[in-house]
């Protein structure tokens, strides 16, 4: 075992370093060296016995041994070169040479180292090479053929084989002959075999591949078809790779995405490489009863490329697509979500935007009144301002201050609201009494805008647990919106009831209405519905935002039902207990969202 | 004879301030809160200048400045906006739609007064 690893060692050292890493290259070369150089050194090893056996040797024989120094130079030349096939095509030169030197002075074609010739061509397949073993079939043919031709035209020199060692002779060559070529044979089938060996390790390294990629690799025809499909794609799809072929794949693309799939296999069919990301319907797991769940589909990418032929070209007509896939679904929805993101913070932008600029309006349209006629009474000379001109200024002075003051007042508890400042104070009330109070404030600002303001109360409203400061500003703010967004002649209709644990406050006008788009941003500070410069009525917008505050702040519910011309129902829900204590006692722009159940709070619900 | 401006305005307060600023100062004024009304307004009373707040009822004056930028008979009478609407882009965005002068409320009676002068004197 030692002594053979020995020599393995040493062979592997005489191996070219093209060979060296390329296994079937070194056992071929291996195959080459390591019978040539033994062969080589068996032959000098028995030189001194056959020199006892024989005496001294002819000038024949001494040259047949020197030939024999021929492999060790050829598989130098190996290890040098690395040109296997030379090699080859030296290494048949040099066996057919010594044959003809020896078979010619042994009596032509009738010598007993004639049968050698055979072994010529048989070396040679040892190559794998159809070029070495045509040549070394020729060659040996062609031996054969002058031999015969020599003998023919008796060109031969004296035989220095005698008569009576033709037999030994003969039997010694057929026999050496068959023992080496015998020895061919076994290296043939050994290098057969490493070969068969390699091809397994091969393919079991891309079985191991194919298994352990979760990127799909598929053969597609030009029309889309799916020739082969890897297994990664049951993992993916969640079914089996046979059920995609053909147009299986094809069936669970999205019906959107299809024209651009087929788009880019074409394309790619044509030469171009091409990317496309698309939808695919997955198979998921099955329940109990076998059927299967929603429908899912995730997102590929497939890049896809003309398929090379073996000869390195594509087929001009039969091109075939090799496209690799792979789930990008999480990157989808980061994208999306990305992109509502990006969305909410461009529209929460535009709010802010249209906040300052409403405020802006709000505050500068009282504050023109203050400084206009301000500044008349300054120039009450030049105006020819009288006294009591001047006294309704002050008054009118004073209107628009106050009215300005209210703006403010409404943006701080705006501001507050939003930093959460804003607290209530619960106590119990009777809401029955406040409700009416309220209408009647709003009574005469009802008749001035020939409204009928009608309120409907029972008088056996119970007492309600809440802020009753709060109660009376929701109250207030919804029923001036409704009057103040009627036409003249409507109706504004204020009812109170009690259903079940909670009260339900409902105010309805027959006024303008309000679009579905408004519907939405309803209740966001400032915020009216219409166009900006198209206002057709005065306030600040901050009214429902406020409401909509003070009802989350009560663990209560507000919906907004609306048709454009038609008029709106507010409907306000509020608990008849005490709010929860705790983070609900503070009011937000955004309230916390709203416990299990009742996921329908702070909705603003579209008209029916 | 003294000159007519329509005040087109639909604060109360605003309108009795620009009123009463160019009757002292001797012109003839005539006015309304609605957009509609307006423009019959202007055809009825052919006024030497217009005052045009931008945020109206039912329609904006930037709307009814359309109408009588639109009209022939109407076009040649300017229209001086005053309009509460004083943030970045709004005076670019008024003179676009056919103002002939932008002023910003709070205004200043000096202000107001001289823009006047200079269309009608």
């Amino acid at each position: 075992m030692a002594v053979s690893n020995i020599i393995s060692d040493c062979l592997d050292a005489l191996l070219h370093p093209s060979a060296r890493y390329d296994a079937l290259a070194s056992a071929r070369h291996r195959a080459f060296i390591a019978p040539r150089l033994l062969g080589s050194l068996a032959a000098f090893a028995a030189f001194p016995i056959y020199l006892a056996v024989r005496g001294a040797p002819a000038a024949l024989e001494v040259a047949a041994f020197a030939w024999l120094i021929a492999p060790i130079l050829l598989s130098y030349f190996l290890s040098r070169t690395g040109r296997y096939e030379s090699a080859h095509v030296l290494s048949s030169l040099a066996l057919a040479g010594l044959i003809m030197v020896v078979t010619i002075t042994t009596g032509g074609i009738e010598s007993f180292a004639a049968v050698w010739l055979v072994v010529v061509p048989l070396e040679a397949a040892l190559s794998a090479s159809r070029r070495v073993v045509a040549f070394a079939s020729a060659l040996a043919l062609s031996c054969a053929i002058a031999l015969i031709a020599i003998g023919h035209f008796d060109m031969l020199p004296p035989s220095m084989a005698n008569a009576g060692s033709n037999v030994v002779l003969m039997a010694f060559g057929v026999t050496s002959a068959t023992l080496y070529a015998a020895g061919l044979a076994f290296g043939a089938e050994s290098l057969a075999r490493i070969s068969v060996a390699l091809l397994y390790d091969e393919e079991d390294r891309y079985r191991l591949l194919a298994r352990n990629m979760s990127d799909v690799i598929s053969r597609h025809s030009r029309n889309g078809a799916v020739q082969f499909i890897s297994p990664a794609v049951e993992t993916l799809l969640g079914t089996t790779a046979s059920r995609l072929s053909g147009h299986g794949l094809f069936d669970r693309v999205h019906v959107a995405d299809r024209p651009a799939f087929l788009t880019a296999l074409s394309d790619a069919g044509r030469g171009e490489a091409r990317s496309v990301e698309f939808r695919v319907r997955r198979d998921l797991p099955r329940d109990e009863r076998g059927r299967s769940a929603a429908v899912d589909f995730i997102w590929l990418e497939m890049r896809c490329r003309p398929l090379e032929t073996a000869n390195g070209k594509t087929a001009a007509d039969e091109t075939e697509v090799v496209a690799v896939m792979r789930d990008v679904t999480d990157r989808k929805n980061q994208e999306q979500a990305l992109e509502l993101a990006r969305a909410e913070a461009g529209r929460a932008d535009a709010a802010k935007s249209r906040f300052l600029a409403t405020m802006s309006h709000e505050l500068r349209t009282p504050l023109n009144a203050i400084i206009g006629f301000s500044e008349m009474i300054v120039q009450e000379d030049a105006l020819m301002i009288g006294a009591a001109r001047r006294k309704e200024y002050a008054q009118l002075i004073n209107d628009s201050g106050q009215h300005l003051l209210s703006v403010v007042n409404g943006i701080l508890d705006m501001s507050k609201m939003e930093s959460g400042n804003f607290e209530i104070t619960p106590e119990p009330f009777a809401p029955r009494p406040a409700l009416l109070n309220c209408c009647n404030l709003l009574a005469l600002k009802a008749r001035d805008n020939d409204i009928d303001l009608v309120t409907r109360a029972p008088e056996d409203l119970p007492q309600i647990h809440g802020d009753p400061r709060a109660f009376r500003q929701i109250v207030l703010n919804l029923v001036s919106n409704a009057i103040k967004f009627s036409e003249r002649g409507g109706t504004v209709t204020v009812s109170a009831a009690v259903d079940g644990q909670r009260l339900t406050l409902r105010v309805s006008d027959t006024g303008v209405g309000i679009s579905e788009d408004d519907l939405k941003r309803l209740g966001d500070p400032f915020f009216q519905a219409g166009k900006t410069y198209q206002r057709r009525h005065e306030g600040t917008g901050l009214g429902l935002s406020i409401v909509k505050s003070l009802v989350g702040l009560h663990g209560g519910e507000i919906n907004v039902q609306s048709r454009i011309d038609q008029g709106t129902t507010v409907t306000v829900t509020l608990p008849l207990a005490s709010p929860q204590q705790g983070p609900n006692n503070i009011a937000t722009l955004n309230p916390p969202s709203p416990p299990a159940g009742q996921s329908q709070d702070y909705q603003v619900k579209k008209s029916a | 004879m003294a000159k007519t401006v329509l005040i087109v305005e639909d604060n109360e307060l605003n309108m009795k301030l620009f009123r009463d600023l160019l009757e002292a100062h001797g012109y003839q004024t005539s006015g309304t809160s609605n957009g509609y009304e307006a423009l019959d307004l202007v055809r009825k009373l052919r006024p030497d200048l217009i005052l045009m707040d931008i945020q109206l009822p039912q329609v904006s004056g930037l709307e009814v400045t359309r109408w009588i930028k639109d009209d022939p008979e109407l076009r040649s009478i300017p229209v001086v906006a005053v309009t509460a609407f004083a943030m970045k882009g709004d005076e670019e965005r008024i003179r676009e739609g056919g103002c002939e002068a932008y002023l910003s409320k709070p205004i200043s009676v000096g202000k107001f007064i001289e823009t006047v002068r200079r269309f009608i004197g």
